[in-house]
C-alpha cells in the first residue's frame, strides 16, 4: 500500500466508489421496481422491465382502497388505520410506563429494586418464540383475542426499553432530581418535565424501534387475531398474497403503503435510528 | 427527627414502587406467567378444549422422534451455512469501503440500512416476484444461459430465503462493523505503516482482530435470527417444497394453531430456545477474545 502511487490509489478510489454506487443500486433496486409497477398495467408488472410499456393506472389503488371493501376483505385504508392506532399505542405505552419504571430504577431505593434489575436482564434472554403459545392462552383466558388489545398490550412491556432508560436516567444527576424535590416537584414533574426531556435521544431511539417492530409484525398478529376489520396491514397484505396470488398490482401497490410510511421515518429519524444500532454493537 | 427521616425513606421506597408497578403488573401477565406456563404445557397434552392431562417428557420424545425435528434442523443450518458467512462478509466488505472511500458513508450506509426497516410480509411479496422464473433476476441470468428456481428446487428454497435474509439484515451488520471501524484508533494502523506491513497483512492482522466485538454481538444476532426465522419461509414457500424451509418458529405455530397441541408446540418451543442459547455459547467460546488497544 505505501509503495502504491498517488495516481494509482485515485484509481482504486474511484474503484471502490463505483463497486459500492452498484451495490447501492442493487439494493435499492426491489422500491424502485414496486413503486411503477404498482402503477403499472397487470400484464405489465410480470414482463422483466423496469419501465412501463403500457399507460400507467391507479387502478390498484382502487382495487386494494375501495373494490377489495365491496369483495368483503378488509380495505386498505382500514387496514392503515389499524397499523397505526396499534403501532402508535404500544409505542407510547412502552415509552410511559419503561420511562417510568426506568426512572424508578436509577433515582429510587426500593425493596427489590436489586432483585428487578436483574429480571429485566434475565427477560433479555429469551426468545419470543417461547411465549407465543402462552401469551396467546393468557390473552384467550382474559378474552381479548380479536381485539385491539390483544395486539397492543403484550408488547407494552419491553424489558429493553425500561433497560435502556435506567442506564441513561443513571447519567443524569441525582443533586438536579433532589433539587425539584425540595422545590415541592412531584415525581411525575421530574419525569415528565425533566427526565424526559434531557433524554430526547434516547425516547427517540426507543419510540423509532419499537414503532418499527410493531409496524413490521407479522407472526403475532396473526395468532393474536382473525377479525378482518381489525387486521394490520402487514395480515392484509399477506392475505392478498395468498390468495390474490395472480392480482400482482394490489400487492405492489400494498407493499407501497406497508413500506412507505416507515422509511419516511427512518429517513428523518435516521441519526437517532444509526445510533440505536451502534450502541448495541460497540458494547459487545 | 429521625422518625421523620425514616418516614421519607418509607414514602420514597414506595413511590418507588408504585412508579416501577405498571411495568411490573404487566410483565408478571404478559412475561412471567406465559414463561411459567410454557414449562408446565410442556408436559401436558391439552387441545385447549378439553381438561389438560399431564404425560410426562412425552412431548420432548415425540420430538425427537419426529423426523420434522431433523428436518427443522437440517434446514435451520443450511440457512445458517448460506447466511452467515455471505452476510458477514458482504457487510465486512461494504463497511470497510465506506469507511476508506469517506465520501457519502451516510448515504450510503442509509440506502442498505432501507431494508431493514422494510417490513418481512413486504419484501416476502417483492422477491416472491424478483425471484420468479419469469423475475428479473432469471432474466439477467438467462442472457448467462442459467436458469435457477429459487424458490422451487428444494436443494436451493432454503439458501435463497438467506439470500434474501441478508439483503434485508445486511445494513445493519455493515453499520455495526463501521462503527466498529471508526473505533480503531489511526495510531494503531500508524505504527503497522512504519512497521512496514502490507494492506493486506493490516487487515487480517490488525482490523479483523480488533473487530472482535463487532463479530460476536453480529454472530449472536445472526444465530438468534437464524433459529427463529418464519415470515419469509411461511410466505414465500410455505414450508416446501418437499419440507426443505420448515423451520423451528413455522414447526411451533402448525403444531399448536393447526393441529390445536399446545403441549407439544411448547416443547418444540423450549427445544427451539435451547439450540438457541446453546448455539450463542458456541459462538462466545469460539470467536469471543479479550482485545487490547
Amino acid at each position: 500500500m505505501i509503495f502504491e502511487t498517488k495516481k494509482n490509489n485515485l484509481y482504486v478510489r474511484y474503484l471502490v466508489i463505483s463497486i459500492i454506487a452498484l451495490l447501492a443500486l442493487i439494493w435499492l433496486y426491489p422500491y424502485l421496481w414496486v413503486t411503477i409497477s404498482s402503477f403499472k398495467d397487470e400484464t405489465d408488472i410480470t414482463g422483466s422491465g423496469l419501465f412501463p410499456t403500457k399507460p400507467l393506472t391507479v387502478a390498484h389503488y382502487v382495487f386494494i382502497f375501495k373494490t377489495a371493501a365491496e369483495i368483503g376483505r378488509t380495505p386498505f385504508g382500514r387496514a392503515f388505520f389499524n397499523s397505526v392506532l396499534i403501532s402508535s399505542s404500544v409505542t407510547l405505552f412502552v415509552i410511559i410506563i419503561g420511562g417510568l419504571a426506568g426512572y424508578a430504577l436509577s433515582k429510587h431505593r426500593f425493596p427489590g429494586r436489586d432483585i428487578f434489575i436483574n429480571f429485566i436482564i434475565f427477560q433479555m434472554l429469551f426468545p419470543t418464540i417461547l411465549f407465543l403459545v402462552p401469551v396467546f392462552l393468557v390473552i384467550r383466558q382474559l378474552h381479548m383475542i380479536d381485539t385491539y388489545w390483544a395486539m397492543i398490550l403484550p408488547f407494552t412491556a419491553s424489558a429493553w426499553a425500561v433497560f435502556l432508560f435506567y442506564q441513561f436516567f443513571k447519567g443524569i444527576p441525582d443533586d438536579l432530581v433532589e433539587s425539584v424535590r425540595i422545590d415541592g416537584g412531584g415525581e411525575l414533574l421530574i419525569i415528565f418535565r425533566i427526565m424526559f426531556p434531557l433524554s430526547k435521544s434516547i425516547v427517540t431511539i426507543i419510540g423509532m424501534f419499537v414503532f418499527m417492530q410493531r409496524w413490521d409484525e407479522y407472526l403475532w398478529y396473526i395468532v393474536l387475531n382473525k377479525k378482518n376489520a381489525l387486521m394490520p396491514m402487514t395480515t392484509v397484505l399477506a392475505g392478498y398474497m395468498k390468495t390474490y396470488g395472480e392480482n400482482l398490482g394490489a400487492q405492489m401497490a400494498g407493499v407501497l403503503l406497508l413500506t412507505f410510511p416507515i422509511i419516511i421515518l427512518f429517513i428523518v429519524f435516521r441519526n437517532s435510528f444509526t445510533r440505536g444500532i451502534t450502541m448495541s454493537g460497540l458494547k459487545g | 427527627m429521625a422518625i421523620n427521616v425514616l418516614g421519607r425513606r418509607y414514602k420514597k421506597g414506595f413511590i418507588g414502587l408504585a412508579l416501577f408497578s405498571p411495568y411490573l403488573i404487566l410483565a408478571i401477565i404478559f412475561w412471567c406467567i406465559p414463561f411459567v406456563w410454557s414449562f408446565v404445557l410442556s408436559v401436558q397434552k391439552w387441545n385447549m378444549m378439553s381438561p389438560p392431562s399431564f404425560v410426562g417428557a412425552r412431548n420432548f420424545i415425540s420430538i425427537f422422534s419426529d423426523k420434522l425435528f431433523y428436518i427443522s434442523l437440517r434446514n435451520t443450518f443450511q440457512f445458517i451455512a448460506v447466511f452467515i458467512p455471505l452476510s458477514i462478509t458482504v457487510s465486512i466488505a461494504i463497511s470497510w469501503m465506506i469507511y476508506k472511500i469517506r465520501v457519502g458513508a451516510s448515504f450510503f450506509l442509509i440506502s442498505f440500512l432501507l431494508p431493514y426497516v422494510t417490513a418481512g410480509v413486504a419484501y416476502a411479496v417483492i422477491f416472491n416476484r424478483l425471484f420468479a422464473h419469469d423475475g428479473v433476476v432469471n432474466v439477467i441470468l438467462r442472457s448467462f444461459d442459467i436458469s435457477i428456481p429459487f424458490f422451487t428446487d428444494p436443494r436451493i428454497a432454503m439458501s435463497s430465503i438467506a439470500i434474501l435474509v441478508v439483503w434485508k439484515i445486511m445494513g445493519y451488520y455493515a453499520l455495526i462493523f463501521y462503527a466498529g471501524l471508526q473505533a480503531i484508533p489511526n495510531s494503531i494502523y500508524d505504527a503497522a505503516l512504519i512497521d512496514g506491513a502490507s494492506g493486506t497483512q493490516t487487515f487480517f492482522k490488525i482490523t479483523i482482530p480488533m473487530l472482535n466485538s463487532s463479530f460476536v454481538t453480529i454472530l449472536i444476532f445472526a444465530v438468534g435470527l437464524s433459529v427463529n426465522i418464519f415470515t419469509e419461509p411461511f410466505l414465500i414457500t410455505e414450508g416446501g417444497p418437499f419440507l426443505s424451509t420448515h423451520t423451528f418458529v413455522f414447526w411451533t405455530y402448525k403444531t399448536a394453531f393447526e393441529l390445536f397441541k399446545t403441549g407439544k408446540a411448547s416443547a418444540i418451543a423450549i427445544v427451539t430456545s435451547v439450540i438457541s442459547f446453546g448455539l450463542v455459547l458456541i459462538v462466545r467460546k469460539i470467536v469471543e477474545k479479550e482485545v487490547r488497544v
